[in-house]
């Protein structure tokens, strides 16, 4: 551990894009948690591990959604979009959507925050699009 | 009771985006709401009484694309496309702004809110990417041209 705040950049990042964001860190981890058009996001980076940070959201599955069908469609996206990772997660009632990150100076994912978060956003989007899809 | 531009405000701070309160002009006069998303100023213009909201944002046109006419026709081209979205070239030719009238009822202007700025982000791209079509069709054609010419 070096002392650094390494998600103090991206609370700067935040701010630059005009969200509001709340900080709860304990000894294990450093978490950001934020709002963007009213859908909920996180970023987390880990005391041990301090060169990782992940920023992600999460969404419940709709009700009935075929675990087959979820599995094809995330793995279609893992394997098109770039930066995003889409895995199924708690007892599989929800997709999870990250994006992880290993820097060696908290400052290089500053001004690439607004693309990652818009990668975040439009991979979920697309996720439930083809979810529905006939 | 609350005035509207209170009430969005709080809803808009509430699905996590800071808001400005610029040009209120009194409390039952025109006040108008900003905040960023997707790294754009979007502004909601709200009237009191009676109530009515609208709300904009402005993209930039790069200065090798600013020709004002083939502009203002490509955005009226645009605009019968996209249906109620408004789309108005500045003076200058330097900006267009794109608007959504949004009607006067805040509890359906909330549910449909990020829906509207969607709309308008898409109309305003796909506007800004015709202009660029447009100019970068133009460009090429005048350098065919001008090769051709100097052949001659």
């Amino acid at each position: 551990m070096d002392g650094i705040d390494r998600l103090a950049p991206l609370e700067t990042a935040l701010e630059e894009e005009g969200l509001f964001s709340t900080r709860d860190d304990d000894d294990d981890a450093l978490r950001i948690a934020f709002k963007c058009e009213g859908d909920r996001y996180f970023i987390v980076s880990y005391r041990d591990d301090p060169n990782f940070v992940m920023m992600g959201s999460g969404w419940s599955l709709p009700e009935g959604a075929e675990r087959e069908r979820v599995m094809r469609v995330m793995n279609a996206l893992n394997a098109r979009k770039k930066f995003v990772k889409a895995a199924l997660w708690e007892e599989e009632n929800d997709v999870l959507f990250t994006v992880e990150l290993c820097l060696t100076t908290p400052e290089e994912a500053r001004p690439h925050f607004g693309r990652l978060l818009d990668a975040l956003r439009d991979t979920a989007a697309e996720f439930f699009v083809e979810l529905r899809a006939p | 009771m609350p005035l509207l531009r209170d009430e969005l405000a709080r809803f808009i701070q509430s699905e996590g985006h800071r808001v400005e309160i610029a040009a209120a002009q009194g409390p039952s006069e025109r006040a108008e709401l900003l905040f960023r998303t997707r790294g754009y100023v979007f502004s909601v213009l709200v009237r009191e009484a009676p109530p009515q909201f609208e709300i904009a944002t402005a993209y930039e046109i790069p200065p090798w694309a600013r020709e004002r006419a083939q502009n203002a026709t490509t955005l009226a081209g645009v605009a019968t496309d996209v249906g109620d979205v408004r789309f108005t070239l500045a003076p200058n030719g330097k900006t267009f702004v794109v608007n959504l009238d949004c009607g006067g009822d805040l509890a359906e202007l909330q549910r449909s809110f990020w829906t509207s700025v969607g709309r308008l982000r898409e109309a305003g791209v796909a506007a800004l990417e015709r202009i660029l079509d447009r100019s970068e069709s133009r460009a090429a054609a005048n350098k065919f041209i001008e090769s051709l010419t100097r052949k001659e």
